[in-house]
């Protein structure tokens, strides 16, 4: 077995806020439901806080939503975490990681903390030091793999044979790549936590960081480009003949499940494997329903061969 | 014999290119360029950028020219289609010696011209977002956005979007929707930052 790379953190069990994701939540959330199943198995004591929004970024990224109004969506919900007692921010999507981030060091300039304090002023929030001392931004996978050690002994379906890629999220590795676990170019973080299962990793294979060609706007107005990038990456994933792909972005999940066999059929080529995320599998090899608990029916690739390949339907 | 020497070329840059010094300071001040600043100012124009850039390798576009030019505070900038083709991967970011970011440049330019009016079109499309999320809270893709895609996307796809609630029910996650009281102070503050008026057309 291949030793991991990914750095060791120290375990977080406590203080974690699940921050919903509206791409998870309206496209894959069973992404949301086995990220929960996996916490509960890994003792990792969360919340889900009512009181959080939706980060932003779909509208930033397609221009519509304007920086400072960014900030100061992203210090409320600092506020509103950090107030409920779960001031580690756990992130589903890399979008939402990543544009948190960027919002709590732009908050780190004086000026801007304090016109964004105005606006929070308005619904009686502040956002000070004990505030931006106290909340954590984190991407879920961080979370897991800090309780990674436990992992091994609740495997209930081994994934030996199984041979699997990451395709790592633009937003986690890109935006921040100092601060990535691991290494931004070629990321082992999703592969040395399913390491436990027994899959078989790629590791890096040529153009293992280009991006998934969704690009927000250019998946609808220049789809001929965004295609031609997704299509790109569906190739190389082919030459590795690997069984599944993993994915720690639900707009990077959206891209690739919905379509690879779109892409398929147009490009007439074959690419012979299927789109999990990363929590998904691991909770199928931790023993989880493929229905109750990672949700597949709302993929639009058939995983019914795959599941019952991996022993997920007796 | 004509001595090689005594002739000498026209010099190739007598036209200097138009600068707009207050561009590059805007772009220089803005928060988001806050760790990319001295990156845009030491750019060497080496392009390791465009070479990893998918909209240079599958577009018209390139963030090396993106970069010079908005060194030279070029104000063509402000009415140049070419910066609606960045992904916002962050490649050209992240593999940049220097530190600067094009994504973030890019990200400044198109904001200043959605401002201005000129932009409007490029966004046009996605103002169901800004009022999806104002009404409800919640992003995710609005359906009148999806068109084509919906019908590409085909059965399994709409079978999702109506049993969504009933999916999610058995799946034990919840509402889609934050809380009341959130939305109250979502509103508030999308309307204390001007987040719809910014979308609409400049009285001229």
């Amino acid at each position: 077995m291949a030793p991991t790379t990914t750095p060791h953190i120290a375990p977080i069990t406590s203080g974690v806020e699940l921050f919903r994701s509206c791409l998870v939540s309206t496209q894959y959330p069973g992404v949301e439901a086995a990220t929960r199943w996996l916490f509960e198995q890994l003792d990792v004591e969360y919340e889900v806080n009512p009181a959080q929004t939706c980060c932003t970024g779909l509208g930033y990224y397609t221009d519509v939503v304007s920086f400072p109004t960014t900030v100061a969506v992203a210090a409320r919900n600092a506020c509103v975490a950090v107030e409920a007692g779960h001031p580690v921010q756990a992130y589903l999507c890399s979008t939402c990681y990543a544009i948190n981030k960027k919002a709590h060091e732009a908050l780190e300039d004086p000026e801007q903390r304090r016109r964004t304090n105005r606006v929070l002023g308005r619904v009686g929030r502040r956002y000070d030091h004990k505030v931006a001392g106290a909340v954590e931004h984190r991407h879920v996978l961080e979370i897991l793999w800090s309780r990674h050690p436990s992992i091994r002994g609740l495997v209930r379906r081994r994934l030996a044979g199984i041979k699997v890629a990451t395709h790592p999220a633009c937003h986690y590795c890109k935006v921040f790549p100092d601060e990535v676990l691991g290494d931004s170019e070629d990321l082992m973080l999703p592969e040395d936590l399913l390491q436990p299962t027994g899959v078989t990793s790629t590791g890096y294979y040529p153009e293992k960081a280009t991006h998934c060609g969704a690009g927000f706007r250019q998946r609808f107005v220049n789809p001929a480009m965004s295609m031609a990038v997704t299509r790109e990456k569906l190739r190389r994933l082919a030459e590795q003949r690997v069984d599944v792909c993993v994915h720690m972005c639900p707009n990077c999940h959206v891209q690739f499940d919905r379509f690879h066999d779109v892409i398929s059929q147009t490009a007439a080529e074959d690419y012979p494997f299927v789109h999990l995320h990363v929590q998904q599998l691991l909770a199928l090899a931790l023993g989880a329903d493929p229905d109750t608990v990672c949700g597949v029916e709302a993929h639009s690739q058939d995983l019914e061969p795959f599941l019952e390949r991996i022993g997920a339907r007796e | 014999m004509t001595e090689p020497y005594a002739t000498i070329a026209e010099p190739a840059f007598r036209a200097v290119p138009a600068r707009r010094p207050e561009l590059l300071e805007r772009i220089l001040s803005d928060p988001r360029m806050r760790r990319h600043a001295q990156g845009l100012l030491s750019c060497v124009q080496c392009g390791i950028c465009t070479s990893g850039c998918p909209a240079a390798r599958f577009g018209d576009y390139s963030p090396r020219e993106i970069s010079r030019r908005a060194r030279d505070g070029d104000p063509t900038l402000l009415e140049d289609d070419s910066v609606w083709l960045c992904f916002y991967c962050y490649t050209c970011q992240s593999r940049c010696p220097q530190g600067n970011s094009v994504a973030v440049i890019n990200q400044i330019i198109r904001g200043l011209q959605v401002e201005s009016g000129y932009g409007l079109r490029h966004v046009a499309m996605f103002t169901a977002w800004n009022e999806q999320f104002y009404a409800t809270g919640l992003g995710g893709w609005p359906h009148q956005l999806l068109g084509d895609i919906a019908d590409i996307w085909g059965e399994r796809w709409w079978h999702l979007v109506e049993h969504l609630d009933e999916l999610r029910e058995r799946l034990g996650v919840g509402s889609l929707f934050p809380s009341e009281e959130a939305m109250g102070e979502l509103r508030t503050i999308l309307d204390a930052t001007g987040s719809r008026e910014r979308l609409q057309a400049p009285a001229s």
